[in-house]
């Protein structure tokens, strides 16, 4: 059963996680917080501060310690499944994820794990890379990509799942200006489509001027939470580069 | 972008590329038997047709080569073996080293036969989808009772999805220790040692990290489509083949 605060429903509801790794340290310590349906949230902090743990329990790739994640009121204990088909990941190192011989092959792996008829398959596949702008790149090697076009590639792979949120780790890492461009053009657009984004990065430069919120982590524990240009003024108190802020203006209007 | 390596699938339309994966394995397994007990002029003839065929599949030879150095050197080494290991009439004679003409002859016949079997399987790897070999290799196990093909053929997939990515990091290493002046060390033990441990690292890195991304987009073995039945021009393909190792191997 779904929640909701003021007419907004409660897409992801985290009760008091705890994370502790098998060597005894705390990735995450109990740390409650909602995300409505069609935010835009990013979650920044220092190395270290626990975002990707928090991230990873989101599509249930880490099970709490202690607490409990629900995902559209689902908990993510016991519905993997679910969790994984509403909630897709897009993770740091574009590379390492890239799991078919052709771009085409690559996006149609969600969905085809999903035991979708190949119609179906093919019809997601091809709407998803359209959706991301790679239709004329079906058929090369997702090797061959740029920087920008793979995290792009990876999008797609997790558009074709048709999930309703999407997590973002670190997208902006090892990208250069034209692929930051990309990757924010395309987070533009999926938040219009509805889509509820949860981006975590050491630079929030590039996403700021989009968010809804902003979430600061640090040791674990969220220490920050509130409007992105209020946060963001005390992101260099938690070892946070404070934004620049000039990627939000419109593709054309941007330095070159 | 990151660089290719020619151990892994290129796309081409050619027929070889589109050819059932199933006959490219039965026929790949086929010449690779028939490599080991073929005569010089039948390996003389089969290497002609693997040359033929590289090029038709537009192979990058020189690259192949290039790619395949650490191969040939496993070959030099096996080389060597035979021809010490062989008795017969000597040749050559450096004090306790005696090279005869028929260890010469057998090193020469058997590294040949390797790099054969070598050079099928990078026309095979290269005109093959990991997807396709993923399919071909459930059909395969399929009526095998207690086997999980599907299980196994998701780890075929894998392990051949891995070997561009192994060449890349080799080739990572490579340059970031000639960078730190690695060839200054004669030592091979310490060289070797230099290079195996962050090789397996980034290797087991990447893994990790691979299995993580499938989980998330909810891998499973229903994820393996049916193979569409074989069409006639791939079953004359078949049976020509077939039938051309069962000369080799009897002429």
């Amino acid at each position: 059963m779904e929640k909701s605060i003021m007419g907004k429903d409660i897409i992801i509801d985290i009760q008091n996680l705890s994370h502790r790794f098998p060597n005894g340290a705390v990735g995450v310590d109990r740390v409650s917080h909602t995300i409505l349906k069609g935010e835009f949230v990013i979650m920044a902090g220092p190395n270290g501060s626990g975002k990707t743990t928090l991230l990873r329990h989101l599509n249930g790739l880490l099970m709490p310690s202690d607490g409990d994640v629900r995902i559209k009121g689902v908990p993510i204990k016991g519905n993997l499944l679910h969790t994984r088909q509403v909630v897709g990941m897009v993770f740091q190192d574009a590379d390492s994820q890239i799991i078919g011989e052709t771009v085409r092959e690559d996006v149609a792996f969600g969905p085809e794990n999903l035991g979708w008829d190949p119609a179906a398959v093919d019809r997601q596949t091809d709407w998803a890379l359209t959706k991301v702008g790679l239709s004329h790149k079906a058929g090369v090697s997702p090797h061959l990509l740029s920087g920008g076009e793979k995290r792009r590639l990876a999008i797609a792979g997790v558009l074709a799942m048709q999930p309703e949120i999407i997590l973002f780790d670190e997208p902006f890492s090892n990208l250069d200006y034209p692929g930051i461009c990309q990757v924010v053009d395309q987070m533009k657009a999926l938040k219009r489509e509805g889509h509820t984004l949860v981006v975590t990065s050491h630079d929030m430069d590039p996403v700021l001027g989009l968010a809804d919120r902003l979430v600061i982590l640090d040791r674990g524990r969220i220490v920050k939470d509130g409007d992105p240009a209020r946060v963001a003024a005390d992101a260099a108190a938690f070892g946070i580069r404070p934004p620049l802020g000039f990627l939000q203006m419109a593709p054309g209007q941007r330095p070159v | 972008m990151a660089s290719m390596t020619i151990f892994q699938y290129s796309i081409g339309k050619t027929m070889v590329h589109s050819l059932d994966t199933r006959f490219k394995l039965v026929l790949v397994a086929l010449a690779s038997i028939t490599v080991l007990h073929a005569s010089a002029w039948a390996l003389l003839v089969m290497s002609g047709g693997v040359m033929g065929l590289g090029w038709y599949i537009r192979l990058p030879l020189f690259s192949a080569a290039k790619e395949l150095r650490f191969f040939f050197m496993l070959l030099l080494m096996v080389f060597a073996a035979r021809v010490l290991a062989t008795p017969g009439e000597p040749l050559v004679q450096f004090g306790f080293l005696v090279l005869g003409k028929r260890g010469l002859m057998e090193g020469a016949i058997v590294c040949w036969r390797f790099l054969l079997v070598v050079c099928m399987g990078l026309v095979f790897i290269s005109t093959t989808r990991v997807s396709e070999i993923k399919r071909s290799a459930a059909w395969f196990f399929k009526p095998v009772p207690g086997v999980p093909e599907k299980r196994i053929a998701i780890m075929l997939g894998l392990i051949v999805r891995f070997i561009p990515v192994i060449f890349e990091k080799a080739g990572e290493v490579t340059a970031a220790q000639h960078a730190r002046c690695i060839g200054r060390r004669k030592n091979p033990f310490f060289r070797l040692k230099a290079f195996i441990i962050p090789l397996l690292r980034g290797i087991f890195n990447d893994a990790g990290k691979l299995a993580i991304a499938m989980e998330a987009r909810c891998y499973s073995e229903q994820g393996i489509r049916r193979i569409a039945p074989a069409p006639k021009r791939d079953w004359i393909v078949l049976i020509a083949g077939g039938s051309l190792c069962v000369v080799a191997w009897v002429a």
